[in-house]
């Protein structure tokens, strides 16, 4: 399911999350440097002119501090009460597939045996719209690790730059399946088919990542939207927290293919 | 210039000089300059010079690793031997265990970075041998201080919430440490903990601790190569504390770091005649 929105009505959708109370994260520039931040106003957010934000997103969902309980003690009790449930819903738009990509790696580390309750309670409130990337510099290492430009692993939804104005949206999960309904009003053009829009960004984006090849979605009619990338196997990535998963047993085995890389 | 460093990398490779030449590289072709470790005089032709060779090699004598690899010759700008001579003055390199090939050099990046616009120096002068020519010393410099001069017109509450705003992004990575050649500890004081000297969790607090404690660990001695500002994946300007002491040693000592082997370091050293007007 993918349809066409203009960044118009992104911005116009966002003012009205902001409305509602929603609080909408994605990349602002601070003092000339582009950071991942609640934005204030729709115009805040920045869409094109950097290769990634100096932060990541983790800090909507893992703050560096936060209450878990307060205590009172009476008398020779100690009374533990559980710290207020983290704040209400939100959007985090427009991150990097490869920031969102961590957060299934996340899920497994803090439901490992106990789930860690703040976390999930705002991993459950917390919808993820990435946007694929159309450029990268030479630190950028997505395609070595079973990644890509527009890997939607972590993804609720994902915007795909059609062309200076339209964006698509391609839904990957039930929580993003809510994302063009809360849009509705602002959907725009429609015209335009899923593949000829990803076809045409990957023409565009091709040159850009050269080398290693790109591991891409396959299209709605079968068509790989790059030729010649039809079979290209990712190459399984080799990270520390993986060799630690190798050693660990059944269980962490699982914890792989849930994760969705290939087995080894 | 470039086949003729590689020719006498592989000089001396081949004739026992050195056994490992610690230099910039591209392990193929179109892909980043990274530094490359080369002991094989056949990989010399992996060796390259551009202005994307931005690193300062030096960081590297003084891991185990390299070290293990026997007698090195090293690559540098003007601006890395100035850490060199530094590292030489703190008795942490033996100057006569090491081949140094100065490379003249007309700044790095495109466009060139902020300390590459205020360079003074670009022939190496305390290598064994110089290879490559440049435009010529700068004669119109832009000043070094001129980025902590502007910082410092900002008035005291305003440079407070700029380090504020700057540290409360800073997940200690210890990047800055890592990337730095004269942050050699073996130890370093944040990884002390009994007792915990500095509070290692990023807080804010934290982070003013780590971060102001380097910066006077690095008074006087802080070449400037700006390889912590560069590496830091917050962007924060680390550079503008390490002018800030630099510039403290300049004024109150006459003393800059790694220019020359007869500058005495003001840390470390004594005299009566020190100044102590400013210490209040």
């Amino acid at each position: 399911m993918s349809r066409i929105l203009t960044e118009a009505t992104l911005r116009q959708a966002i003012g009205r999350w902001l409305n509602e109370g929603v609080r909408v994260a994605g990349p602002v520039r601070l003092r000339g440097i582009v950071q991942y931040a609640y934005l204030d106003s729709p115009e805040s957010l920045v869409l094109s002119g950097f290769i990634r934000p100096a932060n990541s997103i983790k800090q909507f969902l893992l703050p560096r501090h936060e209450s878990l309980f307060s205590y009172q003690t009476k008398g020779r009790r100690v009374e533990l009460a559980p710290a207020a449930a983290p704040a209400g819903p939100q959007v985090i738009l427009a991150a990097r597939p490869c920031d969102a990509a961590a957060l299934p790696v996340l899920d497994h580390v803090f439901g490992w045996d106990v789930a860690d309750g703040p976390y999930f309670q705002r991993r459950q409130s917390t919808t993820v719209i990435t946007l694929a990337c159309q450029e990268h510099d030479e630190h950028c290492f997505c395609t070595s690790v079973g990644m890509g430009p527009d890997n939607q692993r972590g993804s609720d939804a994902m915007l795909l730059r059609v062309d200076d104005e339209h964006l698509e949206v391609r839904i990957c999960t039930d929580k993003g399946r809510e994302i063009p309904g809360r849009m509705d009003d602002h959907i725009g053009t429609r015209g335009r088919t899923r593949s000829a829009a990803g076809a045409e960004f990957f023409d565009r984006c091709r040159p850009a990542f050269p080398g290693r090849g790109i591991r891409t979605s396959v299209l709605e009619d079968g068509r790989t939207p790059v030729p010649g990338m039809r079979g290209l196997r990712p190459q399984l990535p080799d990270l520390p927290l993986l060799r630690y998963c190798r050693r660990g047993g059944a269980r962490l085995r699982a914890a792989r293919t849930e994760l969705g890389f290939p087995a080894s | 210039m470039l086949g003729l460093l590689r020719q006498r990398c592989r000089q001396l490779l081949q004739d026992g000089t050195v056994q490992v030449v610690i230099g910039y590289g591209q392990t193929e072709p179109d892909t980043p300059v990274v530094p490359v470790f080369i002991t094989d005089p056949n990989q010399a032709d992996q060796l390259t010079w551009n202005d994307a060779c931005h690193f300062n090699l030096v960081t590297y004598l003084n891991h185990a690793a390299i070290r293990a690899l026997g007698r090195a010759a090293i690559c540098v700008k003007a601006c890395d031997e100035r850490a060199l001579v530094v590292l030489e003055q703190e008795s942490q390199i033996r100057r006569e265990d090491l081949y140094v090939i100065g490379i003249g050099c007309d700044g790095v990046d495109q466009p060139r970075s902020e300390k590459c616009r205020s360079c003074e120096e670009r022939t190496p002068r305390f290598a064994d041998e110089r290879i490559g020519d440049t435009a010529g010393n700068h004669a119109e410099a832009a000043g070094r201080y001129q980025p902590l001069e502007a910082f410092l017109e900002k008035t005291p509450a305003e440079r407070m919430r700029y380090w504020q705003e700057e540290f409360a992004r800073c997940t200690r990575c210890y990047a800055c440490r890592q990337v730095c050649p004269l942050c050699y500890c073996s130890t370093c004081i944040v990884d002390k903990n009994r007792p915990t000297r500095i509070d290692t969790s990023a807080t804010l607090k934290g982070n003013f601790a780590w971060h102001i404690t380097r910066a006077f660990h690095l008074a006087a001695r802080c070449v400037g190569c700006d390889q912590c500002t560069r590496v830091c994946p917050a962007g924060i300007d680390l550079r503008l504390l390490h002018l800030s002491q630099a510039r403290a040693a300049d004024r109150h000592f006459a003393h800059t770091a790694g220019q020359s082997h007869e500058s005495v370091p003001p840390v470390g050293s004594y005299s009566e005649k020190d100044r102590e007007e400013f210490i209040k």
